[in-house]
């Protein structure tokens, strides 16, 4: 039993060299970052080369029209709200795997997404008729409110479904977010059913998941959502670290589980709820850029939440690139893209943890 | 001093507790024992604030214990549960870690030393960087040990004791694992710190506490000095036990 510490069971570092990985992953992910968002904006049918991105930044006139116009009017909007979606996301899955205590929790799978993209569809759908749709008082924020709240009410349900006595059944949370995500693709489907031939379109997008169509205005929309999670999040990672051991531990260790619990479920409804207003339904983004992260780093949510916005946002502005450019002129719905890649990165984390999970 | 004055606790139409009174003085281990499905651990969960009871109160010096903060009561008690699972690769220094991350351990040393000692005290020197998982079961509940023991790894501070409540702390260990971990709880209380143990085996109870609290059906059935307490006459009781086994046990010891 006390036997010395096999290598093979280290983590392969000393203290010094693991700070060193530390910060090196920081740099790198901010590194990619940047390559990412410049790849995004010179990508597309029209050219825009790094010169001229360069001139645009520092406001040279001397670029093109119409390239300055697709720059500012399109490249950006979309690299920006793809950035934010991607980021949001990541995090949401993030808190959502701790506070689930289990690293299969993804807004996308668990049904959460589809709870937020329900009730968006409700405020397209019922949105004219009651005065709360887009030209109601809320405006701008009628939709990502309403996701909001939809993403809201899907967490609480699923919580309190999969916990009990303070524990979280992994199995129970699972099927309960299939049930939940079933019922709200039929609902889905029923309002499809009686959709006209616009909100058809409006609904395809849902359900896919897309990010064609960014606007400054949806940037707008849903960066009050994505600012409180920023400010909100290094206030509770401690919490959540203590919270992987478990509820009853981590108030023994001096947290408030009450408000830490529901600090946790805010968040991670307010970012899913931002991100599906905007983007529709992107799956797996949650699971596979934070289980990244915590196979260089390891679970400590302090460096892991905002390593893990970071690499969401290189992921979905990687995949929104290749999504517009390889069957180009036309696009590919970068839900379907994420899911090619996402279901295996799912299934071999499955695999790999079929022991402990206890499914 | 740590006091529990008739404390009854219900859930729906189970009783858990009946009544219980306990205490638990600062420099001295306590001990709980009882047959299963007594309330030794319902009774420990009041005892920590982590369970509010319906009638009766507990009280950590004269202040009654679901009036502090979590925070407040993390600098005074910590909790060594019956089982953790934890299903992220942390490693043992961050499992350790985790009861360091709020400055709890106000002291002279800087948490790094704390960490390092609680693990040396266990006698898992050198396992800062194993990865938790790959630990096996006797050896988990050591981390968790040290874990506890580092979030209140000064038994007294400012002229307040803190107190180590611990959940059938030998319960996946070998006899010589056993004997460390009580080892270190006495030694804590004798540094002028509170120890609370729930316990299964008679026998280490009789030789490690110094004062024993015997449970049966919700209510402390006995109570008293380790030497006096535990008679054949109580364990015929409390443990429902007749001659026969009564002789096998004096057999065994």
């Amino acid at each position: 039993m006390t036997d010395t510490p096999s290598e093979a069971t280290t983590v392969p570092a000393g203290a010094w060299s693991f700070a060193l990985t530390r910060r090196a992953t920081v740099a790198l992910s901010t590194i990619a970052f940047v390559l990412a968002v410049i790849l995004s904006l010179s990508t597309g049918p029209v050219e825009v080369s790094l010169q001229a991105l360069g001139q645009l930044i520092v406001g040279d006139d001397s670029v093109p029209a119409r390239n300055r116009i697709v720059l500012m009017e399109i490249r950006l909007p979309r690299t920006i709200l793809a950035a934010l979606v991607g980021s949001s996301l990541a995090v949401a899955g993030a808190v959502m795997q701790g506070l689930f205590r289990n690293p299969l929790a993804d807004p996308g799978i668990i049904g959460v997404s589809s709870g937020a993209a329900l009730a968006a569809v409700a405020v397209i759908v019922l949105g004219g008729s009651v005065g709360l749709g887009t030209a109601g008082v809320l405006g701008l924020w009628a939709l990502p409110v309403a996701a909001f709240f939809g993403g809201l009410a899907t967490t609480v349900l699923l919580y309190g479904i999969a916990t009990r006595q303070g524990r979280t059944s992994v199995a129970t949370m699972l099927l309960a977010g299939i049930a939940i995500a079933a019922l709200a693709t039929s609902m889905i489907g029923l309002a499809i059913f009686h959709a006209t031939d616009q909100q058809l379109r409006d609904f395809t997008f849902w359900s896919m998941g897309s990010l064609s169509g960014a606007t400054w205005s949806k940037i707008i929309s849903i960066l009050p959502f994505c600012t409180i999670l920023l400010v909100g999040l290094p206030l509770i990672a401690r919490g959540l670290n203590a919270l992987l051991l478990g509820e009853a531990e981590a108030f023994h260790l001096g947290f408030d589980t009450q408000r830490l619990k529901r600090a946790a479920i805010l968040l991670s409804a307010g970012a899913t709820g931002a991100a599906v207003s905007v983007a529709g339904i992107i799956g797996f983004v949650g699971i596979i850029a934070p289980h990244l992260v915590r196979l260089v780093l390891g679970p400590d949510h302090r460096m892991l939440l905002p390593v893990s916005a970071l690499s969401g946002a290189i992921l979905i502005l990687v995949t929104d690139t290749l999504s517009r450019t390889i069957v180009a002129p036309a696009e590919l719905p970068i839900g379907i893209l994420m899911g090619v890649i996402g279901a295996p990165v799912f299934l071999s984390i499955l695999l790999r943890r079929r022991s402990v999970l206890d499914l | 001093m740590l006091v529990a004055e008739a404390v009854s606790l219900r859930i729906g139409p189970v009783v858990l507790l009946d009544g219980a009174d306990f205490e638990a003085e600062p420099g001295r281990l306590t001990v709980i024992i009882g047959p299963n499905g007594a309330g030794k651990s319902t009774l420990l969960s009041c005892l920590t604030g982590e369970r509010r009871p319906d009638r009766g109160s507990v009280r950590l010096d004269g202040r009654d214990i679901c009036s502090f903060t979590p925070a407040a009561l993390a600098a005074r008690r910590a909790v060594l549960p019956q089982s953790s699972n934890l299903s992220f690769p942390f490693t043992v220094g961050d499992v350790v870690g985790i009861g360091l991350d709020r400055r709890l351990a106000s002291g002279p040393r800087p948490d790094d030393d704390i960490l390092r000692l609680a693990l040396q005290r266990v006698g898992l020197a050198g396992y800062e960087r194993r990865l938790y998982q790959t630990l096996s079961g006797g050896e988990r509940q050591r981390a968790h040990f040290a874990r506890v023991l580092a979030q209140v790894w000064e038994p007294e501070v400012d002229g307040a004791p803190r107190y180590l409540m611990l959940d059938e702390p030998t319960a996946s260990l070998d006899l010589k694992h056993q004997i460390d971990i009580l080892d270190i709880a006495r030694d804590y209380a004798r540094a002028g710190g509170g120890v609370i143990a729930v316990l299964h085996d008679i026998d280490l109870a009789q030789v490690f506490a110094d004062r024993i609290v015997v449970m049966k059906e919700g209510r402390v059935a006995a109570a008293g000095p380790a030497a006096s307490v535990v008679t054949e006459a109580l364990l015929k009781s409390v443990y429902q036990l007749d001659d026969r086994m009564i002789a096998l046990k004096r057999l065994s010891a």
